[in-house]
């Protein structure tokens, strides 16, 4: 009976990860905004563990994102608050600020192990992107 | 004839005017050169011509061990500089912060923007990262201090970076 407790972590460990994946299509690049606006993307590292975060953008929740997730969010041109949140707060927040040229599409990945941002080149982005999976946003008016 | 006597060691001495005068134009000359010898970051050089300090803008960086900039439009900050004299205009500025609390401690690379505006003095600030570092009060605010004679730099410093 002892021997099967670490199959049942190891089940346990395997079950939570999954919760953490994202699951949605794979990356297909957002539609032209009719009014211009810019688009912001934002993936999280495939292969992070630990709780997904919710990302905000000034302060205003835009998506949990998984490991493997991508979401995106027409900005206009300006300086933005990009926030990651573990547990609501209660645990570990990185903040940054990112600029948002017009007509330009940004990039911003996260990776969850050295608790960094990156700002990734469009055409970079692009190429990188393409095998993570949409996550549905929460607000998309920023 | 004018003398100047003092004391020194307990006996009388009697100085005649042309040795007082030489002693105090190199006590004159001294303090003159002590005032230039200091030629560290915290000197300023002033300008006749204020309109050069009104076509600038000013971010002091207060270099500690908790907050150090390291680049201003990827020009990059040496650790001992004090100022960064900006253009007019919207800057990238990348610093490190090392927030720490009674269980944890990071280093944390990240960038700011500021939207500079000449004649202005700004301040790089930390709100400081709080017991158990919740939230990101470790995140530093832009602060404009133009307003704050004790912070605002009038002048034009003369050890600087320059973007």
């Amino acid at each position: 009976m002892m021997k099967k407790w670490p199959l049942f972590l190891c089940f346990v460990m395997f079950i939570s990860g999954c919760a953490t994946c994202a699951s949605g299509p794979l990356f297909a690049p957002a539609s032209p905004s009719p009014d211009k606006k810019s688009v912001l993307y934002v993936y999280r590292n495939i292969g992070s563990l630990g709780v997904a975060p919710t990302v905000k953008i000034n302060g205003k929740p835009f998506v949990v994102l998984t490991s493997g997730g991508y979401s995106y969010a027409y900005l206009s041109p300006g300086i933005y608050k990009l926030t990651f949140q573990w547990m609501g707060g209660l645990g570990y927040t990185f903040t940054t600020q990112i600029e948002i040229k017009p007509g330009e599409d940004l990039f911003e990945k996260h990776y969850s192990t050295s608790v960094i941002m990156e700002d990734i080149p469009a055409d970079q982005g692009l190429e990188d992107i393409k095998q993570y999976r949409y996550v549905p946003t929460l607000n998309s008016d920023f | 004839m004018s003398q100047v006597q003092s004391e020194a060691g307990g006996k009388a001495v009697i100085l005649k005017k042309g040795v007082v005068m030489r002693n105090v134009l190199i006590l004159i000359g001294i303090i003159f050169l002590n005032g230039c010898a200091a030629v560290g970051p915290s000197v300023i050089q002033t300008y006749s011509n204020e309109s050069e300090r009104n076509q600038i803008a000013i971010l002091k960086a207060q270099q500690t061990r908790e907050m150090t900039i390291q680049a201003a439009d990827d020009l990059l900050i040496p650790a001992s500089a004090r100022y960064v004299l900006l253009q007019p205009g919207r800057h990238k500025i990348n610093f490190m912060t090392q927030p720490q609390s009674l269980m944890v401690s990071y280093r944390i690379t990240n960038k700011v923007y500021l939207d500079a505006v000449a004649g202005h003095t700004y301040i790089l600030k930390s709100k400081g990262a709080g017991v158990f570092l919740l939230g990101d009060k470790w995140f530093p605010e832009v602060v404009d201090v133009t307003d704050d004679l004790s912070q605002h730099v009038s002048t034009i410093p003369k050890e600087i970076e320059t973007k």
